[in-house]
């Protein structure tokens, strides 16, 4: 479904990743795992189709990816809400953007749907300025969600918010990851976040930053472990272990 | 959603206590002064009475009509130019410069040479107030567009938005505000402009009235042109105040 081919970027001559390869399944969630500046960021930009690559491509079903795409969501670390429109103003702007107009049946029902795959339906008229940074962020998801994408990057989504909503998030991103079959990549600073939503888990280390894939946790296919489960504090620990050893 | 019409009767209940202390200051200065250049409020308020609707709204609504036109003239001619200036480099360094010079001439100095280039006609009134609006609008409007979050933009873009949705959904909806605040600003100078432009090549305007009034030492109706000329003010402000309560929501 998403496949990087020897990808490699930087910025001003300088490679930040070189020869980064790995695909993504649908249904699958890839967790890439780096410290900040490692090139995370740049990682999904180009994927999103914001960033152009130095060498190598990300393909989704065999076609580059040069520009964004309809199909490829991308949910930043920052809501970037726009607060002038309310919350289902915002959800539809991918919408209006590809000229379905705002008051036609298609945009409403869709607008609809994605705000109640978050649960923000009674928010619909609400201003951003007036969302928690929880709802905020399910905002966010909803306008990605909204253009019914079959592959999302994640990029760090959840970082800014409390430890309560993170979870909360984390829970609601499983259940729509396993019902609609998407492609995911997320990229977090945070080895607990990576090894609760991550099918597969990949560490993002060195200079230029390098991947290397870990051995998945037990049942991971199924998504069916809670953060009390033993295995789960376990392959916390032993990611945990892996990635102090590969930054030294 | 904001009930627009709270802030238009919390304004109005302001502009009743700030006219009651202006008139309050303006009746002791006229016991005081006791000189017929100043007649008191009482006297003024029934001259307005006796001059309304003739000739005082033919004068008001000749004023109110430049000011308006000058407003969309300038919107319309700001307003581009100031995005482009805010959100493309090379345009702002090449003609910014130009414009940071003109901004602090003082805009009546070229009434003579607007009057010269565009006829002594209602084209250089509005001409010249349009002058005074422009710049005050240009830079508030580069500066909100030259301030638009760059994360509003990447997030636009990674919806497939190009540039010109870039301006559709975020620059224009970002230097709204600031259009109003510009508007605010310049209309208390472009009155001050404007009154003075009135007093050249024209029978129509407060700013004729006033002065044709003071050459005749009629002093009740020069003060009854005043009254008329600030409540000509106070609405143009009050519709910029709903204009901004009823787009800027958020």
């Amino acid at each position: 479904m998403l496949v990087f081919e020897s990808c490699t970027a930087g910025y001003g001559g300088v490679p930040v990743f070189r020869n980064l390869g790995f695909s993504v399944a649908a249904g699958e969630l890839y967790a890439i795992i780096g410290r900040s500046g490692c090139g995370k960021t740049t990682l999904l930009s180009a994927a999103a189709g914001l960033h152009r690559l130095d060498a190598g491509m990300v393909l989704r079903d065999g076609e580059p990816l040069l520009a964004p795409h309809p199909r490829v969501g991308l949910v930043p670390q920052q809501p970037g809400l726009f607060p002038w429109y309310t919350v289902g103003r915002n959800v539809g702007i991918g919408l209006e953007i590809s000229g379905v107009h705002r008051r036609s049946r298609e945009y409403l029902d869709r607008v609809s749907r994605a705000l109640e795959a978050v649960g923000l339906t009674h928010l619909r008229a609400r201003y951003p300025a007036r969302l928690s940074g929880g709802e905020a962020q399910r905002v966010s998801l909803a306008r990605t969600l909204v253009r019914e994408p079959d592959v999302l990057l994640l990029d760090e989504p959840f970082s800014a918010l409390d430890a309560i909503t993170r979870e909360a998030l984390q829970d609601d991103l499983v259940n729509l990851l396993s019902q609609r079959r998407l492609a995911a990549v997320l990229v977090t600073h945070s080895i607990e976040e990576a090894v609760f939503l991550g099918s597969r888990i990949a560490i993002m280390s060195g200079n230029p930053a390098g991947l290397t894939e870990l051995p998945s946790g037990p049942d991971r296919g199924t998504r069916s472990w809670s953060r009390i489960d033993q295995a789960y504090t376990e392959h916390c620990r032993y990611v945990r272990k892996r990635f102090g050893a590969l930054h030294g | 959603m904001a009930d627009p019409r709270r802030p238009i009767a919390r304004r109005i209940g302001n502009l009743g206590s700030g006219a009651a202390i202006i008139v309050g200051v303006w009746w002791i200065l006229a016991l005081v002064m006791s000189n017929r250049v100043l007649p008191p409020p009482d006297v003024v308020f029934a001259r307005v009475l006796e001059l309304f609707p003739t000739p005082l709204v033919a004068h008001a609504q000749a004023s109110l009509a430049r000011v308006l036109k000058a407003v969309g003239l300038a919107t319309v001619c700001a307003l581009p130019l100031g995005i482009l200036l805010g959100r493309n480099r090379v345009a702002d360094s090449i003609l910014s410069p130009a414009a940071y010079l003109m901004y602090p001439v003082p805009k009546i100095a070229l009434l003579p040479i607007v009057f010269l280039l565009l006829g002594v006609g209602e084209a250089a009134r509005v001409g010249i107030v349009t002058l005074v609006l422009f710049f005050q609008m240009l830079f508030v409007v580069r500066d909100a567009a030259r301030a638009v979050p760059a994360s509003y933009v990447k997030v636009l873009t990674g919806l497939g938005g190009r540039p010109v949705h870039t301006v559709r959904f975020v620059v224009l909806p970002a230097v709204l505000p600031a259009i109003l605040t510009g508007l605010r600003i310049g209309i208390g100078t472009a009155l001050a402009v404007l009154f003075f432009a009135e007093t050249f090549f024209t029978r129509y305007g407060l700013g004729f009235f006033i002065i044709d009034s003071w050459s005749k030492v009629a002093y009740i109706d020069m003060m009854a042109g005043i009254v008329a000329l600030s409540i000509v003010g106070i609405a143009l402000f009050t519709i910029v105040d709903l204009l901004e309560s009823v787009f800027v929501r958020h």
